[in-house]
């Protein structure tokens, strides 16, 4: 559970005052110990600063001595960054201006601002008694000390943790964006593609609305259609083959590879047939496909590849990045993605000139310009909004993908001896940004049961495959079509990945892994 | 100095032998968490304890730093005397 803390509180630490401040002390470390985060409003910084100088004044008074105005406001200052340094901002909004109806229009910005945060998440710590009358959130240090908040549990992805680092960022990019009023098209969208583009190591980058339209713009760019085939993987979220089929072309499986989970390279040239328009090799949960051998295989039959690194990117194959491995990369930024944007989004990547120029009238409804039209597209644009908080996003990426690869190392270690657990193997010359930490196990029910006893959620990334969906039963595959698939499937659970995850919430699943 | 011991139903018995100066000694003690009951709680209490020390120790050396007339920089503008006068109207509770 979150705390607001009202200027008492926070003066009463500060200055220290005798009387509140061991309480106060306490108040804090509870919320802290039980992973609940500590706001302290935007609004309330001049109360702060003046009141405390005031108090130190007061305090220096009493002691005989004279402290003047200036160096008091220098002391409260230095005080007040101290004490916020591990604190949150929580921003001062519009809607929190107009409360001069109020009787105290102080109070009531508190009140309002409270407003944003779901029920249960959040009390206002505060020794102020009126205002607790007035708010029913509003706790005392000793009220809120005897309450049983219990610790937090573990979640699957937090994105919590990541936002808390941006956001003065990704509230004055979004305010910028409010404010410029472009919000399809935008320069943000601009200077992500830019930015993206070079990250990747590819001539052009061309965002879209999401994953599955990078995909279905890939598709369409090459001309696939009726009659084509699309060689692809049945392990693998439904967009991939899904897409396909939107053409009316045919996806062709080939198995997947017991260890990396990824296509298997060998078994490719069987099924290229004079109808195969494209390979599409999907780099599963943070790791690349073998692009080197995929790569090779297509040169020798000329037929272009398309990366599906919806998962995968920021990982890198032998020292080049996802989604610049092949003539088109396509990745997602759903909000669990490794990169992830609070909505849907994706990109297209490609160093082909020709190509991203059709790729960018595709996502506008294949538009040259402006009522000119000479190819069918699809409503495909990332909004401008999405962009603002991918660049800011993007800024702390590289960082969390060293982050995801030691958690990834971490739980290898963790795991390791462990019998009846298989961990995901990385091949050589890869890395992984573990879009998913995906074990397998013959006892997924009872693993999952033991961990759900302990509050921490796994997830069975993907538990049927394609060739098994209905919706791909006109391919007439049937079980024993793609054994490892299939395997897999039966086997795979994911467990909490995060960059943030801590090494004492993956020693409790180990030990829970250990012992189920 | 860190020493190997082993707890055995309630004794804490070192691995060598070891000779003391004095009677009682204070020693901090790692314990596997895995075989601790109720370790979450302590941790919570250690945790606790930890973060008020370093908050208030933080706290203590800007307070310690001894300020005089000269410091604080730059002398109260005329706005700063008015918004602190303001200030001071201000019912604190």
């Amino acid at each position: 559970m979150d705390l607001l803390l009202d200027v008492n509180i926070i003066i009463d630490i500060c200055q220290p005052r005798p009387e509140f401040a061991p309480l106060a002390l306490k108040a804090i470390a509870k919320c802290h110990a039980e992973g609940g985060r500590m706001w302290i409003y935007t609004g309330s910084v001049q109360t702060l600063e003046y009141s405390l100088a005031r108090g130190l004044i007061a305090q220096a008074a009493s002691e005989g001595c004279k402290l003047p105005l200036s160096a008091a406001q220098l002391r409260s200052r230095l005080l007040l960054r101290e004490f916020s340094r591990d604190k949150h901002w929580l921003a001062s909004l519009a809607r929190e201006g107009d409360v001069f109806e109020s009787d105290d229009p102080e109070d009531e910005q508190l009140i309002r601002a409270l407003d944003r945060f779901g029920f249960e998440k959040i009390r206002l710590l505060t020794r102020d008694a009126l205002l607790r009358e007035k708010c029913s959130v509003a706790i005392s240090p000793e009220i809120y000390l005897s309450m049983n908040t219990g610790k937090k549990a573990v979640d699957f992805i937090d994105l919590k943790i990541q936002q808390d680092a941006i956001r003065p960022g990704l509230e004055a990019g979004l305010h910028r964006v409010l404010h410029h009023g472009q919000y399809i098209m935008g320069p943000e969208v601009k200077e992500l593609e830019q930015k993206l583009a070079s990250f990747a190591g590819a001539n052009h980058c061309i965002s879209c609305s999401s994953g599955t339209d990078a995909l279905l713009i890939a598709l369409m760019a090459l001309d696939i259609g009726p009659g084509d085939e699309v060689i692809t993987v049945p392990y693998t979220w439904i967009s991939t083959a899904e897409v396909i089929a939107l053409l009316n072309a045919k996806p062709v499986f080939v198995d997947i590879q017991p260890d990396t989970f990824n296509m298997d390279p060998e078994l490719i040239e069987a099924v290229i047939t004079s109808h195969t328009k494209a390979i599409m090799p999907i780099s599963i949960y943070g790791q690349c496909a073998n692009m080197t051998r995929i790569n090779a295989i297509a040169e020798k039959h000329n037929i272009p590849i398309i990366e599906d690194g919806a998962q995968s990117f920021g990982a890198t194959h032998h020292s080049k990045k996802s989604c610049g491995l092949s003539a088109i990369g396509c990745t997602s930024f759903f909000p669990s993605k490794p990169l992830g944007c609070y909505g849907d989004g994706g990109a297209v990547f490609t160093n082909d000139d020709s190509l991203a120029e059709k790729m960018r009238q595709i996502r506008v409804h294949g538009q040259k310009v402006k009522h000119q039209h000479p190819l069918v597209g699809i409503n495909g644009r990332l909004d401008t909004m999405q962009a603002a908080i991918l660049l800011e996003k993007l800024e702390i990426f590289p960082e969390e993908c060293r982050l995801r690869w030691g958690v990834g190392q971490r739980y290898n270690k963790l795991f390791s001896g462990i019998p009846g657990i298989q961990v995901p193997v990385i091949a050589e010359g890869n890395d992984s940004v573990y879009a998913q930490y995906t074990i397998l196990t013959e006892d997924r029910e009872m693993v999952s049961n033991a961990l759900k006893v302990k509050d921490i959620p796994s997830v069975a990334y993907y538990a049927v495959p394609l060739h098994l969906q209905g919706a791909f039963a006109g391919l007439c595959h049937k079980a024993g079509d793609f054994p490892v698939s299939e395997q897999v499937a039966a086997q795979c659970l994911s467990l909490p990945m995060y960059p943030y995850l801590s090494a004492e919430d993956q020693k409790r699943i180990a030990s829970t892994l250990k012992n189920y | 100095m860190r020493l190997e011991a082993i707890y055995d139903k309630g004794r804490l018995e070192f691995v060598q032998p070891v000779r003391f100066l004095v009677d009682r000694v204070k020693v901090i003690v790692e314990v596997p968490e895995e075989e601790l009951a109720g370790s979450e709680l302590l941790r919570g209490a250690n945790q606790e304890t930890e973060y008020i020390h370093d908050l208030v120790a933080r706290l203590d050396a800007i307070r310690r730093v001894p300020l005089s007339e000269d410091d604080g920089g730059a002398q109260p503008t005329e706005k700063h005397v008015e918004r602190f006068e303001a200030f001071v109207l201000r019912e604190d509770r």
